[in-house]
């Protein structure tokens, strides 16, 4: 079956044509007739300097729709860069590959990636499995919260690679690590088939699920060829059912008339068909991008009011909304959260040392249930280890 | 489509960046409005405030680009407000100056006190004390740290 989000050019690096993952990938969009090259740089590589901001947009969409199938040469694992002068959550990342074909209107990538906006997924799995193994292992006493989701939907391809069927039981082996799937798609199937849980209920106690989650309004207009909220929920429900925690990452949040309600809204169906103890953490933040995307983002979404918010260019850098805004915002769905239980493991994804004091009463160290996101050296156990998450 | 300044804004000789400025926040406007670019530079007030005589240019530009401002942001124009009037009485109620954090990011407020001997330290540290109390001192951390009604900036 063919998703709406799969591309529709198919491009094959010559080192990649014979690996596993890409035979399958091959075989699975067998309507597209690949094409084998020898370049290994991105096919839609910006080579000058300057760019005007409609042959930018063009570019970048016009590599929503082309996937390349290559081998990644580089350093697979990675602190989250985060950003300067703020708060950082402590998470490892790790990229099975590059770009997504999904299209929101506030998405980085589209400043990220502008100079290379071609999909990609790596074909060297095996790699990149190897590298993670070394690193988890060379420090048995250090915690490795460990995530796929930062330039990559985690999931968006994995109907297409089975990826996940390798990456969730080998993570299950690893007594001091962690992965977190994020994405906004429902493509669970391989997450919940009896392929995997067949191998027992260990089997996913080392992989937290995650969605973005947004209120029903931004989901519909800003989150293009993305599962709708409902869908999302129903993914939930099955992986919480199949023994999978849940994350939820509202972020960003956006600014827009009648947030308030909408936010409670979508806090509150959530919590209608998931329990708390079936969640392992939950990140909430409000927008923030490089200037350079503004103009991008008004060419390529003209009938988002997303760029016209009252972003401006804060301390890192970066366009946030005023800060008193953006403290209201966090604020009020942190405390929507709170209400649902205040044990809930809520954390600010690159916000400030002020607002953690403003909301949180003080460092993120200072609440019990956030162990787990910003544990650097201590050693947990995993469920299945024990009874009690320490 | 780049639109060029109307005549009343270019007899003004902007520089290449301030023309960059007005028309930015002009077009940021219109598509936010769903009006054209041209319409938000020919408004009323901006006409006004160029013919303006006793003003030189560059004050022109300067209130035609703070006016443009606020009809951009128009939430943090109300608070802007709203934090100078709590700043204005502060000095008025205390004599003490208040330094808030630039483009309201952080939470530390300085305050400025002088005293040329040990009686006007005396004095300043009681008005010191008194800022812990002040309503209006009060008011501007709150807003810092997000409590303000949103509706009177739409």
């Amino acid at each position: 079956m063919n998703s709406p989000h799969w591309p529709s050019e198919l491009l094959v690096a010559e080192d990649a044509a014979n690996d596993p993952l890409a035979l399958r990938v091959i075989e699975r969009l067998g309507h597209l007739e690949p094409e084998i090259v020898s370049d290994h740089g991105d096919p839609l590589r910006l080579s000058k300097n300057k760019e005007p901001v409609g042959e930018q947009a063009e570019r970048f969409t016009a590599g929503k729709k082309k996937l390349l199938l290559c081998r990644y040469k580089g350093e697979w694992m990675r602190a989250c860069p985060g950003t300067s002068s703020h708060v950082c959550c402590n998470l490892w990342t790790v990229n099975p590959g590059e770009g997504c074909p999904l299209d929101c209107t506030y998405c980085y990538l589209q400043s990220y990636l502008k100079r290379n906006p071609t999909l990609k997924i790596y074909t060297n799995t095996e790699d990149l499995i190897e590298a993670i193994s070394q690193r988890v292992n060379s420090e048995p006493s250090r915690y490795f919260r460990i995530g796929t989701g930062e330039v990559i939907d985690s999931l968006v391809w994995d109907d297409l690679t089975d990826s996940s069927l390798e990456l969730v039981p080998f993570f299950s082996r690893l007594p001091n690590a962690v992965l977190e799937l994020k994405t906004k798609t429902a493509n669970i199937s391989n997450l919940v088939s009896n392929e995997m849980l067949s191998q027992g209920s260990r089997v996913t106690s080392n992989t937290v699920v995650s969605w973005s989650v947004n209120a029903l309004e931004i989901n519909s207009k800003d989150e293009r060829y993305t599962a709708s909220f409902e869908q999302r929920l129903s993914a939930m429900e099955q992986v919480a059912s199949a023994g999978y925690r849940v994350g939820l990452h509202f972020d960003p949040l956006i600014h827009f008339k009648g947030w308030e309600d909408a936010y409670s809204e979508a806090v509150r169906r959530i919590f209608s068909r998931l329990k708390d103890s079936d969640i392992a953490w939950i990140s909430v933040s409000s927008l923030r991008y490089k200037p350079e995307m503004q103009e991008v983002m008004e060419e390529r979404f003209p009938e988002s009011s997303v760029p016209y918010g009252e972003q401006f260019l804060a301390k890192d850098g970066k366009m946030r909304y005023v800060q008193p805004l953006r403290l209201k915002m966090v604020n009020f769905v942190w405390n929507e959260l709170k209400k649902v239980s205040k044990t809930l493991p809520v954390y600010m994804c690159m916000e400030s040392s002020a607002a953690w004091r403003s909301i949180n009463g003080g460092a993120p160290v200072a609440g019990e249930e956030l162990k787990e996101v910003f544990a650097r050296k201590a050693r947990l156990k995993v469920l299945g280890d024990s009874d009690q998450r320490v | 489509m780049s639109l060029s300044l109307p005549d009343h804004l270019s007899a003004l000789s902007p520089s290449d960046n301030a023309s960059r400025a007005l028309l930015g926040l002009a077009r940021q406007i219109s598509k936010r409005d769903g009006v054209s670019q041209q319409e938000v530079l020919d408004s009323e007030k901006i006409v006004e405030i160029c013919l303006r005589e006793k003003l030189g240019r560059k004050d022109k530009l300067k209130l035609v680009r703070d006016f443009l401002e606020r009809k951009r942001y128009p939430l943090k124009a109300k608070l802007e407000k709203e934090l100078s009037d709590c700043s204005d009485g502060v000095l008025k109620s205390l004599g003490v100056k208040l330094e808030l954090p630039a483009e309201f990011e952080g939470d530390n407020i300085s305050f400025k006190v002088k005293a040329k001997n040990l009686s006007e330290i005396s004095t300043a540290s009681k008005k010191i004390l008194e800022l812990s109390s002040n309503p209006e001192m009060a008011r501007i951390f709150a807003i810092l740290s997000g409590e303000f009604a949103e509706e009177d900036s739409e």
